[in-house]
Protein backbone atom coordinates (compact mmCIF):
# COMPACT_ATOMS: atom_id res chain seq x y z
CA UNK A 1 0.00 0.00 0.00
CA UNK A 2 2.83 2.38 1.21
CA UNK A 3 4.18 2.28 -2.97
CA UNK A 4 0.71 3.71 -3.91
CA UNK A 5 0.69 6.80 -1.22
CA UNK A 6 4.06 7.89 -2.10
CA UNK A 7 3.09 7.54 -6.40
CA UNK A 8 0.49 10.19 -5.50
CA UNK A 9 2.34 13.46 -5.93
CA UNK A 10 3.95 12.89 -9.10
CA UNK A 11 1.03 11.28 -10.76
CA UNK A 12 -1.12 14.08 -9.70
CA UNK A 13 1.28 16.98 -10.17
CA UNK A 14 1.74 15.98 -14.29
CA UNK A 15 -2.15 15.32 -15.24
CA UNK A 16 -4.16 17.17 -13.13
CA UNK A 17 -4.78 20.93 -13.68
CA UNK A 18 -8.38 21.85 -13.43
CA UNK A 19 -10.88 20.51 -11.14
CA UNK A 20 -13.02 19.34 -13.84
CA UNK A 21 -10.41 16.80 -14.82
CA UNK A 22 -9.96 15.79 -11.48
CA UNK A 23 -14.20 15.06 -11.27
CA UNK A 24 -14.33 13.29 -14.44
CA UNK A 25 -11.18 10.99 -13.48
CA UNK A 26 -13.38 10.30 -10.43
CA UNK A 27 -16.14 9.36 -11.94
CA UNK A 28 -14.60 7.08 -14.33
CA UNK A 29 -12.39 5.19 -12.28
CA UNK A 30 -14.99 3.09 -10.69
CA UNK A 31 -16.45 2.08 -14.16
CA UNK A 32 -12.38 0.94 -14.95
CA UNK A 33 -12.45 -1.04 -11.72
CA UNK A 34 -15.47 -2.51 -13.07
CA UNK A 35 -15.02 -3.36 -16.85
CA UNK A 36 -12.27 -6.07 -16.44
CA UNK A 37 -15.14 -7.91 -14.83
CA UNK A 38 -17.58 -8.04 -18.07
CA UNK A 39 -14.39 -8.75 -20.09
CA UNK A 40 -13.10 -11.91 -21.73
CA UNK A 41 -16.44 -13.44 -22.03
CA UNK A 42 -15.94 -14.70 -26.08
CA UNK A 43 -13.85 -17.30 -24.85
CA UNK A 44 -15.71 -20.42 -24.67
CA UNK A 45 -14.93 -23.65 -22.10
CA UNK A 46 -14.74 -25.97 -25.17
CA UNK A 47 -12.57 -22.93 -26.66
CA UNK A 48 -10.14 -23.24 -23.46
CA UNK A 49 -9.84 -26.83 -23.71
CA UNK A 50 -9.44 -27.24 -27.27
CA UNK A 51 -7.00 -24.78 -27.78
CA UNK A 52 -4.63 -25.77 -24.53
CA UNK A 53 -4.99 -29.59 -25.77
CA UNK A 54 -4.29 -28.98 -29.73
CA UNK A 55 -1.08 -26.56 -28.43
CA UNK A 56 0.41 -29.44 -26.02
CA UNK A 57 0.11 -32.31 -28.61
CA UNK A 58 1.40 -29.72 -31.61
CA UNK A 59 4.72 -29.52 -29.39
CA UNK A 60 4.28 -33.53 -28.53
CA UNK A 61 4.35 -34.39 -32.36
CA UNK A 62 6.76 -32.27 -33.75
CA UNK A 63 8.84 -34.38 -36.03
CA UNK A 64 12.21 -33.15 -33.99
CA UNK A 65 10.36 -33.47 -30.43
CA UNK A 66 12.76 -34.14 -27.60
CA UNK A 67 11.09 -34.78 -24.39
CA UNK A 68 13.99 -33.03 -22.54
CA UNK A 69 14.33 -30.05 -24.86
CA UNK A 70 10.56 -29.41 -25.37
CA UNK A 71 9.53 -29.55 -21.80
CA UNK A 72 9.54 -26.15 -21.26
CA UNK A 73 7.45 -25.10 -23.63
CA UNK A 74 4.80 -27.71 -23.28
CA UNK A 75 5.10 -26.62 -19.34
CA UNK A 76 4.44 -23.15 -20.87
CA UNK A 77 0.97 -24.34 -22.36
CA UNK A 78 0.02 -25.99 -19.02
CA UNK A 79 0.29 -23.61 -16.80
CA UNK A 80 -1.78 -21.17 -19.53
CA UNK A 81 -4.77 -23.36 -19.43
CA UNK A 82 -4.68 -24.79 -15.47
CA UNK A 83 -5.61 -22.52 -12.83
CA UNK A 84 -2.75 -23.40 -10.48
CA UNK A 85 -4.41 -21.41 -7.03
CA UNK A 86 -8.09 -23.44 -7.38
CA UNK A 87 -6.01 -27.00 -8.55
CA UNK A 88 -3.95 -26.27 -5.00
CA UNK A 89 -6.86 -25.23 -2.92
CA UNK A 90 -8.51 -28.26 -4.32
CA UNK A 91 -6.16 -30.95 -3.33
CA UNK A 92 -5.28 -29.65 0.18
CA UNK A 93 -9.00 -28.68 0.82
CA UNK A 94 -9.28 -27.39 4.46
CA UNK A 95 -5.77 -27.76 5.35
CA UNK A 96 -4.97 -24.72 2.74
CA UNK A 97 -6.20 -22.62 5.50
CA UNK A 98 -4.00 -24.13 8.35
CA UNK A 99 -0.89 -23.04 6.26
CA UNK A 100 1.04 -19.47 5.85
CA UNK A 101 1.42 -17.65 2.29
CA UNK A 102 4.52 -18.47 1.54
CA UNK A 103 3.68 -22.47 2.24
CA UNK A 104 0.66 -22.18 -0.30
CA UNK A 105 2.53 -20.52 -2.90
CA UNK A 106 5.32 -23.43 -2.94
CA UNK A 107 3.24 -25.99 -2.33
CA UNK A 108 1.04 -24.41 -5.29
CA UNK A 109 4.28 -24.46 -7.61
CA UNK A 110 5.21 -28.30 -6.12
CA UNK A 111 1.88 -29.35 -7.45
CA UNK A 112 2.14 -27.57 -10.98
CA UNK A 113 5.18 -29.34 -11.51
CA UNK A 114 3.82 -32.70 -10.45
CA UNK A 115 0.68 -32.33 -12.39
CA UNK A 116 2.57 -31.30 -15.52
CA UNK A 117 4.67 -34.64 -14.82
CA UNK A 118 2.01 -36.58 -14.82
CA UNK A 119 0.26 -34.91 -17.33
CA UNK A 120 2.58 -34.68 -19.65
CA UNK A 121 3.48 -38.39 -19.44
CA UNK A 122 0.19 -39.85 -19.94
CA UNK A 123 -0.53 -37.55 -23.16
CA UNK A 124 2.64 -38.72 -24.29
CA UNK A 125 1.08 -42.35 -25.27
CA UNK A 126 -1.66 -40.36 -27.14
CA UNK A 127 -0.10 -38.11 -29.36
CA UNK A 128 -0.71 -40.07 -32.56
CA UNK A 129 -4.38 -40.46 -31.76
CA UNK A 130 -7.45 -37.59 -32.15
CA UNK A 131 -9.15 -36.08 -29.37
CA UNK A 132 -12.55 -34.97 -30.13
CA UNK A 133 -14.59 -32.31 -27.91
CA UNK A 134 -17.61 -34.07 -27.22
CA UNK A 135 -20.14 -32.19 -24.97
CA UNK A 136 -20.27 -28.77 -22.95
CA UNK A 137 -22.34 -28.08 -19.53
CA UNK A 138 -21.47 -24.86 -17.76
CA UNK A 139 -23.26 -24.06 -14.86
CA UNK A 140 -22.34 -20.02 -14.04
CA UNK A 141 -18.74 -20.14 -13.58
CA UNK A 142 -17.85 -23.52 -13.59
CA UNK A 143 -18.25 -25.76 -16.37
CA UNK A 144 -17.20 -29.55 -17.76
CA UNK A 145 -16.16 -30.35 -21.35
CA UNK A 146 -16.15 -33.61 -21.71
CA UNK A 147 -13.82 -34.63 -24.80
CA UNK A 148 -12.75 -38.22 -25.79
CA UNK A 149 -9.10 -39.68 -27.07
CA UNK A 150 -10.30 -41.58 -30.58
CA UNK A 151 -7.68 -44.43 -29.83
CA UNK A 152 -7.54 -47.40 -32.42
CA UNK A 153 -7.40 -49.37 -29.30
CA UNK A 154 -10.41 -48.06 -27.53
CA UNK A 155 -12.05 -44.55 -27.00
CA UNK A 156 -10.89 -42.79 -23.87
CA UNK A 157 -12.91 -40.41 -21.98
CA UNK A 158 -11.07 -37.35 -20.70
CA UNK A 159 -13.35 -34.81 -18.51
CA UNK A 160 -12.20 -31.22 -17.97
CA UNK A 161 -13.71 -29.32 -14.81
CA UNK A 162 -12.89 -25.54 -15.48
CA UNK A 163 -13.72 -22.11 -13.44
CA UNK A 164 -14.30 -18.77 -14.76
CA UNK A 165 -12.31 -16.08 -14.36
CA UNK A 166 -12.03 -12.47 -15.09
CA UNK A 167 -9.55 -13.64 -17.91
CA UNK A 168 -11.16 -16.85 -19.19
CA UNK A 169 -11.97 -20.01 -18.55
CA UNK A 170 -9.21 -21.85 -16.83
CA UNK A 171 -8.94 -25.92 -15.98
CA UNK A 172 -8.71 -27.23 -12.58
CA UNK A 173 -9.43 -30.69 -12.73
CA UNK A 174 -9.09 -33.75 -15.17
CA UNK A 175 -11.03 -36.57 -14.66
CA UNK A 176 -10.70 -39.85 -16.69
CA UNK A 177 -12.76 -43.16 -16.07
CA UNK A 178 -14.40 -41.33 -13.55
CA UNK A 179 -10.82 -40.89 -11.55
CA UNK A 180 -10.69 -37.29 -10.82
CA UNK A 181 -6.72 -35.65 -10.95
CA UNK A 182 -7.48 -33.69 -8.04
CA UNK A 183 -8.83 -35.99 -6.03
CA UNK A 184 -6.75 -38.54 -6.25
CA UNK A 185 -3.57 -36.08 -4.95
CA UNK A 186 -6.20 -34.68 -2.24
CA UNK A 187 -6.45 -38.49 -1.23
CA UNK A 188 -2.66 -39.07 -1.50
CA UNK A 189 -1.41 -35.83 0.52
CA UNK A 190 -3.63 -35.90 3.46
CA UNK A 191 -2.22 -38.89 5.26
CA UNK A 192 0.99 -37.15 4.64
CA UNK A 193 0.10 -33.47 5.39
CA UNK A 194 -1.61 -35.31 8.72
CA UNK A 195 1.82 -37.69 9.34
CA UNK A 196 4.71 -35.06 8.71
CA UNK A 197 3.00 -31.73 8.23
CA UNK A 198 2.93 -29.47 5.55
CA UNK A 199 6.60 -29.23 5.97
CA UNK A 200 7.25 -32.76 5.67
CA UNK A 201 4.62 -33.21 2.45
CA UNK A 202 6.71 -30.24 0.60
CA UNK A 203 10.34 -31.79 1.13
CA UNK A 204 8.67 -35.31 -0.19
CA UNK A 205 7.01 -33.28 -3.00
CA UNK A 206 10.37 -31.64 -4.07
CA UNK A 207 12.33 -35.06 -3.40
CA UNK A 208 9.58 -36.69 -6.05
CA UNK A 209 10.15 -34.29 -8.63
CA UNK A 210 13.98 -34.61 -8.48
CA UNK A 211 14.07 -37.82 -8.72
CA UNK A 212 11.77 -38.04 -11.59
CA UNK A 213 14.55 -35.28 -13.66
CA UNK A 214 16.74 -37.91 -12.78
CA UNK B 1 -9.30 -12.38 6.67
CA UNK B 2 -7.00 -10.26 3.77
CA UNK B 3 -10.30 -8.80 2.63
CA UNK B 4 -11.02 -7.04 6.11
CA UNK B 5 -7.06 -5.77 6.37
CA UNK B 6 -7.17 -4.42 2.84
CA UNK B 7 -10.74 -2.42 3.88
CA UNK B 8 -8.96 -1.58 6.73
CA UNK B 9 -5.60 0.10 5.39
CA UNK B 10 -7.75 1.49 2.51
CA UNK B 11 -9.81 3.79 4.87
CA UNK B 12 -7.16 4.78 7.44
CA UNK B 13 -5.76 5.91 3.47
CA UNK B 14 -9.03 7.92 2.34
CA UNK B 15 -9.30 9.06 6.11
CA UNK B 16 -5.56 10.83 6.06
CA UNK B 17 -6.35 12.21 2.47
CA UNK B 18 -9.32 13.90 3.80
CA UNK B 19 -7.79 15.91 6.61
CA UNK B 20 -6.24 18.13 3.54
CA UNK B 21 -8.34 19.07 0.97
CA UNK B 22 -7.32 20.53 -2.06
CA UNK B 23 -7.82 19.83 -5.45
CA UNK B 24 -4.73 17.50 -6.14
CA UNK B 25 -5.58 15.38 -3.01
CA UNK B 26 -9.10 14.90 -3.98
CA UNK B 27 -7.92 13.03 -7.39
CA UNK B 28 -5.97 11.11 -4.90
CA UNK B 29 -9.17 10.48 -2.80
CA UNK B 30 -11.09 9.73 -5.61
CA UNK B 31 -8.30 7.23 -7.07
CA UNK B 32 -7.33 5.70 -4.42
CA UNK B 33 -11.44 4.60 -3.48
CA UNK B 34 -11.70 3.44 -7.08
CA UNK B 35 -8.33 1.56 -6.67
CA UNK B 36 -9.44 0.75 -2.92
CA UNK B 37 -13.14 -0.94 -4.18
CA UNK B 38 -11.54 -3.28 -6.92
CA UNK B 39 -8.86 -4.75 -4.98
CA UNK B 40 -11.06 -4.98 -1.57
CA UNK B 41 -13.50 -6.89 -4.27
CA UNK B 42 -10.89 -8.61 -6.01
CA UNK B 43 -9.93 -9.95 -2.29
CA UNK B 44 -13.27 -10.79 -1.32
CA UNK B 45 -13.09 -12.98 -4.58
CA UNK B 46 -10.05 -14.61 -3.81
CA UNK B 47 -11.90 -15.23 -0.69
CA UNK B 48 -15.00 -16.60 -1.65
CA UNK B 49 -13.45 -18.86 -4.37
CA UNK B 50 -11.24 -20.60 -1.05
CA UNK B 51 -14.33 -21.35 -0.01
CA UNK B 52 -15.91 -22.12 -2.77
CA UNK B 53 -13.17 -24.94 -4.06
CA UNK B 54 -12.30 -26.10 -0.12
CA UNK B 55 -16.07 -26.68 -0.03
CA UNK B 56 -16.60 -28.60 -2.57
CA UNK B 57 -13.37 -30.60 -2.17
CA UNK B 58 -15.07 -31.75 0.70
CA UNK B 59 -18.06 -32.26 -0.46
CA UNK B 60 -16.52 -34.63 -3.69
CA UNK B 61 -14.15 -36.65 -1.19
CA UNK B 62 -15.17 -40.18 -1.46
CA UNK B 63 -13.78 -42.50 1.56
CA UNK B 64 -13.30 -46.30 1.86
CA UNK B 65 -12.51 -47.89 5.16
CA UNK B 66 -9.65 -49.87 5.10
CA UNK B 67 -8.97 -51.57 8.49
CA UNK B 68 -6.64 -53.88 6.93
CA UNK B 69 -4.58 -51.30 5.29
CA UNK B 70 -0.89 -53.38 6.46
CA UNK B 71 -2.04 -56.52 5.18
CA UNK B 72 -3.22 -54.59 2.07
CA UNK B 73 0.17 -53.26 1.50
CA UNK B 74 1.79 -56.10 1.70
CA UNK B 75 -0.34 -57.54 -0.59
CA UNK B 76 0.04 -54.70 -3.39
CA UNK B 77 3.92 -54.58 -3.19
CA UNK B 78 3.09 -58.30 -3.87
CA UNK B 79 0.76 -58.07 -6.88
CA UNK B 80 3.21 -54.97 -8.08
CA UNK B 81 5.94 -57.42 -8.39
CA UNK B 82 3.69 -60.34 -10.21
CA UNK B 83 2.20 -57.21 -12.44
CA UNK B 84 6.18 -56.26 -13.56
CA UNK B 85 7.42 -59.81 -13.68
CA UNK B 86 4.83 -61.74 -14.85
CA UNK B 87 1.87 -59.91 -16.85
CA UNK B 88 3.28 -56.97 -18.22
CA UNK B 89 6.20 -58.92 -19.99
CA UNK B 90 3.72 -60.94 -21.49
CA UNK B 91 1.44 -58.39 -22.82
CA UNK B 92 4.27 -56.84 -23.56
CA UNK B 93 5.20 -60.08 -25.94
CA UNK B 94 1.43 -59.62 -26.98
CA UNK B 95 2.50 -56.08 -28.95
CA UNK B 96 3.79 -57.70 -31.39
CA UNK B 97 0.32 -58.44 -32.81
CA UNK B 98 -1.24 -55.42 -34.83
CA UNK B 99 -3.70 -53.20 -32.81
CA UNK B 100 -6.74 -54.51 -35.14
CA UNK B 101 -6.27 -58.13 -33.88
CA UNK B 102 -5.89 -57.34 -30.29
CA UNK B 103 -8.66 -55.22 -30.05
CA UNK B 104 -10.78 -57.99 -31.70
CA UNK B 105 -9.46 -60.36 -28.83
CA UNK B 106 -10.45 -57.68 -26.14
CA UNK B 107 -13.78 -57.67 -27.88
CA UNK B 108 -14.46 -61.58 -27.83
CA UNK B 109 -14.09 -61.41 -23.71
CA UNK B 110 -15.72 -58.42 -23.38
CA UNK B 111 -19.10 -60.03 -24.94
CA UNK B 112 -18.42 -63.24 -22.79
CA UNK B 113 -19.34 -60.77 -19.71
CA UNK B 114 -22.37 -59.38 -21.58
CA UNK B 115 -25.00 -61.63 -20.54
CA UNK B 116 -24.41 -61.09 -16.75
CA UNK B 117 -23.86 -57.37 -17.36
CA UNK B 118 -27.83 -57.46 -18.74
CA UNK B 119 -28.44 -59.71 -15.68
CA UNK B 120 -26.93 -57.32 -13.41
CA UNK B 121 -28.85 -54.24 -15.01
CA UNK B 122 -32.03 -55.93 -15.03
CA UNK B 123 -31.72 -56.56 -10.88
CA UNK B 124 -31.08 -52.69 -10.66
CA UNK B 125 -34.61 -51.75 -12.19
CA UNK B 126 -32.87 -50.70 -15.33
CA UNK B 127 -34.46 -52.71 -18.11
CA UNK B 128 -33.58 -50.21 -20.57
CA UNK B 129 -29.76 -51.06 -19.82
CA UNK B 130 -30.69 -54.99 -19.72
CA UNK B 131 -32.32 -54.84 -22.95
CA UNK B 132 -29.12 -53.19 -24.50
CA UNK B 133 -26.64 -55.50 -23.29
CA UNK B 134 -28.79 -58.27 -24.35
CA UNK B 135 -28.97 -56.93 -27.82
CA UNK B 136 -25.31 -56.64 -27.99
CA UNK B 137 -24.72 -59.98 -27.18
CA UNK B 138 -26.78 -61.29 -29.16
CA UNK B 139 -25.97 -59.57 -32.01
CA UNK B 140 -22.14 -59.07 -31.71
CA UNK B 141 -22.26 -63.13 -31.08
CA UNK B 142 -24.19 -63.65 -34.24
CA UNK B 143 -23.42 -61.41 -36.36
CA UNK B 144 -20.17 -59.85 -35.05
CA UNK B 145 -18.48 -63.27 -35.46
CA UNK B 146 -18.54 -64.55 -31.83
CA UNK B 147 -18.05 -61.27 -30.64
CA UNK B 148 -14.94 -60.53 -31.98
CA UNK B 149 -16.24 -57.78 -33.96
CA UNK B 150 -18.36 -55.17 -32.37
CA UNK B 151 -20.90 -53.88 -34.46
CA UNK B 152 -23.46 -53.38 -31.39
CA UNK B 153 -21.34 -49.94 -30.74
CA UNK B 154 -21.89 -49.05 -34.19
CA UNK B 155 -25.70 -48.94 -34.48
CA UNK B 156 -26.02 -47.21 -30.69
CA UNK B 157 -25.83 -50.09 -28.29
CA UNK B 158 -23.05 -48.53 -26.50
CA UNK B 159 -21.43 -50.72 -24.03
CA UNK B 160 -22.60 -50.21 -20.09
CA UNK B 161 -20.22 -52.39 -17.73
CA UNK B 162 -22.95 -53.72 -14.96
CA UNK B 163 -22.00 -56.40 -12.66
CA UNK B 164 -23.47 -57.79 -9.21
CA UNK B 165 -21.13 -55.38 -7.36
CA UNK B 166 -23.29 -52.58 -8.76
CA UNK B 167 -26.31 -54.15 -8.12
CA UNK B 168 -25.57 -54.68 -4.56
CA UNK B 169 -24.15 -51.10 -4.22
CA UNK B 170 -27.63 -49.75 -5.69
CA UNK B 171 -29.59 -51.92 -3.14
CA UNK B 172 -27.68 -49.49 -0.51
CA UNK B 173 -25.05 -52.00 0.34
CA UNK B 174 -21.30 -50.34 1.26
CA UNK B 175 -17.89 -51.23 0.10
CA UNK B 176 -17.79 -52.94 3.09
CA UNK B 177 -13.83 -51.90 3.38
CA UNK B 178 -11.02 -52.46 0.72
CA UNK B 179 -8.97 -55.51 -0.26
CA UNK B 180 -6.60 -56.02 -2.33
CA UNK B 181 -6.33 -59.49 -3.44
CA UNK B 182 -3.47 -61.38 -4.46
CA UNK B 183 -2.90 -61.57 -8.23
CA UNK B 184 -6.78 -59.98 -9.15
CA UNK B 185 -5.50 -56.54 -7.01
CA UNK B 186 -7.87 -54.08 -5.52
CA UNK B 187 -11.48 -54.73 -4.36
CA UNK B 188 -14.06 -54.23 -1.46
CA UNK B 189 -15.75 -57.17 0.48
CA UNK B 190 -18.74 -56.26 -1.65
CA UNK B 191 -17.42 -55.97 -4.72
CA UNK B 192 -15.32 -59.19 -4.61
CA UNK B 193 -18.72 -61.03 -4.00
CA UNK B 194 -19.87 -59.47 -6.25
CA UNK B 195 -17.54 -60.52 -8.93
CA UNK B 196 -17.03 -64.11 -7.58
CA UNK B 197 -21.03 -64.23 -8.39
CA UNK B 198 -20.66 -62.48 -11.73
CA UNK B 199 -18.09 -64.56 -13.21
CA UNK B 200 -19.84 -67.82 -11.54
CA UNK B 201 -23.56 -67.11 -12.28
CA UNK B 202 -22.26 -66.38 -16.13
CA UNK B 203 -24.47 -68.62 -18.71
CA UNK B 204 -22.10 -68.48 -21.15
CA UNK B 205 -19.10 -69.68 -18.73
CA UNK B 206 -21.34 -72.43 -17.34
CA UNK B 207 -19.86 -75.76 -17.84
CA UNK B 208 -16.38 -74.45 -17.85
CA UNK B 209 -14.03 -75.82 -15.20
CA UNK B 210 -12.84 -73.32 -12.63
CA UNK B 211 -9.24 -73.36 -14.44
CA UNK B 212 -10.48 -72.78 -18.03
CA UNK B 213 -12.86 -69.71 -15.99
CA UNK B 214 -9.18 -68.18 -14.84
CA UNK B 215 -7.26 -68.82 -18.19
CA UNK B 216 -10.04 -67.05 -19.82
CA UNK B 217 -9.84 -63.86 -16.94
CA UNK B 218 -6.24 -63.96 -17.36
CA UNK B 219 -6.05 -63.99 -21.24
CA UNK B 220 -8.63 -61.33 -21.22
CA UNK B 221 -6.78 -59.29 -18.71
CA UNK B 222 -3.12 -59.82 -20.80
CA UNK B 223 -4.67 -58.20 -24.09
CA UNK B 224 -6.18 -55.41 -22.52
CA UNK B 225 -3.33 -54.60 -20.53
CA UNK B 226 -0.83 -54.85 -24.46
CA UNK B 227 -3.35 -52.32 -25.66
CA UNK B 228 -3.18 -50.03 -22.23
CA UNK B 229 -0.53 -47.44 -22.55
CA UNK B 230 1.66 -48.73 -19.37
CA UNK B 231 -0.42 -46.22 -17.20
CA UNK B 232 0.01 -48.42 -14.00
CA UNK B 233 3.76 -47.50 -14.33
CA UNK B 234 3.36 -43.99 -15.47
CA UNK B 235 0.91 -43.58 -12.31
CA UNK B 236 2.94 -45.46 -9.93
CA UNK B 237 6.39 -43.55 -10.63
CA UNK B 238 4.38 -40.20 -10.25
CA UNK B 239 2.94 -40.97 -6.85
CA UNK B 240 4.10 -39.79 -3.54
CA UNK B 241 2.22 -43.33 -2.24
CA UNK B 242 1.09 -45.33 -5.09
CA UNK B 243 -1.28 -47.49 -2.26
CA UNK B 244 -2.84 -44.87 -1.38
CA UNK B 245 -3.04 -43.26 -4.90
CA UNK B 246 -4.39 -46.86 -6.74
CA UNK B 247 -6.67 -47.02 -3.88
CA UNK B 248 -7.94 -43.45 -4.28
CA UNK B 249 -8.54 -44.23 -7.78
CA UNK B 250 -10.48 -47.36 -7.70
CA UNK B 251 -12.64 -46.18 -4.91
CA UNK B 252 -13.45 -43.23 -7.79
CA UNK B 253 -14.15 -45.08 -10.37
CA UNK B 254 -16.16 -47.75 -9.16
CA UNK B 255 -18.42 -44.47 -7.65
CA UNK B 256 -18.68 -43.09 -10.91
CA UNK B 257 -19.61 -46.99 -12.69
CA UNK B 258 -22.61 -46.79 -9.95
CA UNK B 259 -24.02 -43.85 -10.43
CA UNK B 260 -23.85 -44.50 -14.10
Amino acid sequence: MASIFTLFPRLTHRFVRSRRVVLALGLLLPLLSIAPLSQADDATPSAAVKGAVDKILGILRKPDFNFDKDRSSISVEIRKAFDDVAMAQSVLSTNWKAINADQQSEFKELLSQTIENNYIGRLKAYTDEKVEIRHEDVKDTLATVDTVIVAKSGDVPVNYKLRKRKDGWFIYDVVVENVSMVSTYRDSYRPIFSKDGIDGLLKQMKAKIAELKG
Amino acid sequence: MAAADQRGTCVKGIKFMLKTRTHRQLLAVMLLAGLCSSMTARAAQDAQDEDFFVDQAEAAEVKIADPLESLNRVTFAFNDKVYRYALKPVARGLRILPVPVRTSFANFFSNLKDPMSAISALLQGEPRNAASELGRFVLNTTVGLLGFLDPATEVGLIEDDEDLGQTMASYGVGHGFYLVVPFYGSSSLRDLTGDIATSSLNPVLHNLETGEVVGITLASAEVNLSLDKDSYEGFYENSLDPYIFFRSAWVQNREGKIKK
